[in-house]
């Protein structure tokens, strides 16, 4: 009794010496893993594929293409009327729907990255309208109004490619699952 | 009673990790790939408008720093493409893993 009584004392000294620090964290880490996936948790470091962002996002797409398409078509000379006019009203309504789109992704959890690419579509979608009003006579040439598009574009695509990124993540835990 | 190998379910649950990383890392190798060619081909556009005399140093300056802001979005999502992948791949070893771990406990109850 008095044995064991000595044993139970001086077991954590004795593993202290006998353990490296790096070994025990290794023991550590493997219990962690192991009790983890014993109790069949996961992690979460994205928010899921959402299709209505998706759809969001092919709307705001369709909206800047046609915009850009039509300001385009435009005679140059008759752009800063067009933009004076019609054009001014559509670039306020596609901004409406963008700042709504920038909303609803800041809404999500774990969706900084998506809600960061809603709004620097949102800010250079302002800073071309800005532009467009500017004294500037190259604000609407073509050359100009063909790099804007491309850069629209740009954002646009990442916020496509981050929302398939999720979608891609999700369908790997699901067969993992199985 | 057959022992439980812990060896052969931790490669096997590594490997399940390492497969479900695969496709991930592809599509940000792609995506990345991507970006730096889409930055080219916006730089080259406005440096053929500026010698064209077609944009402005101001609206030219104001393109760069939209060019900027467009890399950072593209880095966004690369950051989210990671984030997904890293994820699918701890995942699918913390099933392989409990999967191994809860057959071999039912075996032995």
């Amino acid at each position: 009794m008095d044995n064991q009584h000595n044993a139970l004392i001086y077991l954590p000294a004795f593993r202290k010496r006998l353990l490296r620090p790096t070994t025990r964290l290794l023991i550590w880490l493997v219990s962690l893993l192991l009790g983890l996936s014993l109790a069949g948790c996961s992690v979460m470091w994205v928010s899921n594929y959402d299709k209505e962002s998706v759809d969001r996002t092919t709307e705001i797409s369709k909206a800047v293409i046609k915009f850009y398409q039509d300001l385009l078509a435009t005679d140059v000379k008759s752009r800063p009327a067009a933009i004076a006019g019609p054009f001014g009203k559509r670039e306020g309504d596609v901004a409406s729907i963008m700042r709504l789109h920038v909303l609803r992704e800041e809404g999500r959890s774990k969706n900084a990255e998506g809600a960061l690419v809603a709004r620097n579509l949102v800010l250079s979608w302002e800073k071309f309208s800005t532009s467009h009003a500017s004294a500037d006579k190259t604000a609407l040439s073509d050359s100009t109004l063909i790099a804007e598009r491309g850069i629209l574009e740009r954002h646009l695509r990442s916020g496509f490619r981050a929302e398939e990124a999720k979608k891609m993540s999700a369908s790997a835990d699901s067969s993992s699952s199985k | 009673m057959a022992a439980f190998d812990f060896d052969q379910a931790f490669q096997a649950a590594l490997q399940a990790g390492l497969t479900a990383a695969t496709p991930g890392g592809k599509a940000a190798k792609d995506w990345l790939r991507e970006s730096v060619l889409a930055n080219e081909a916006t730089l080259r556009s406005i440096a053929t408008g500026v010698a064209t005399k077609q944009i402005s140093r101001d609206t030219a300056s104001m393109l760069l720093q939209e060019n900027f802001r467009a890399q950072e979005s593209e880095a966004a999502a690369l950051s989210v493409t990671l984030k997904a992948t890293a994820q699918a791949a701890v995942n699918a070893f913390l099933s392989s893993l409990g999967n191994a771990l809860s057959s071999a406990l039912k075996l032995s109850i």
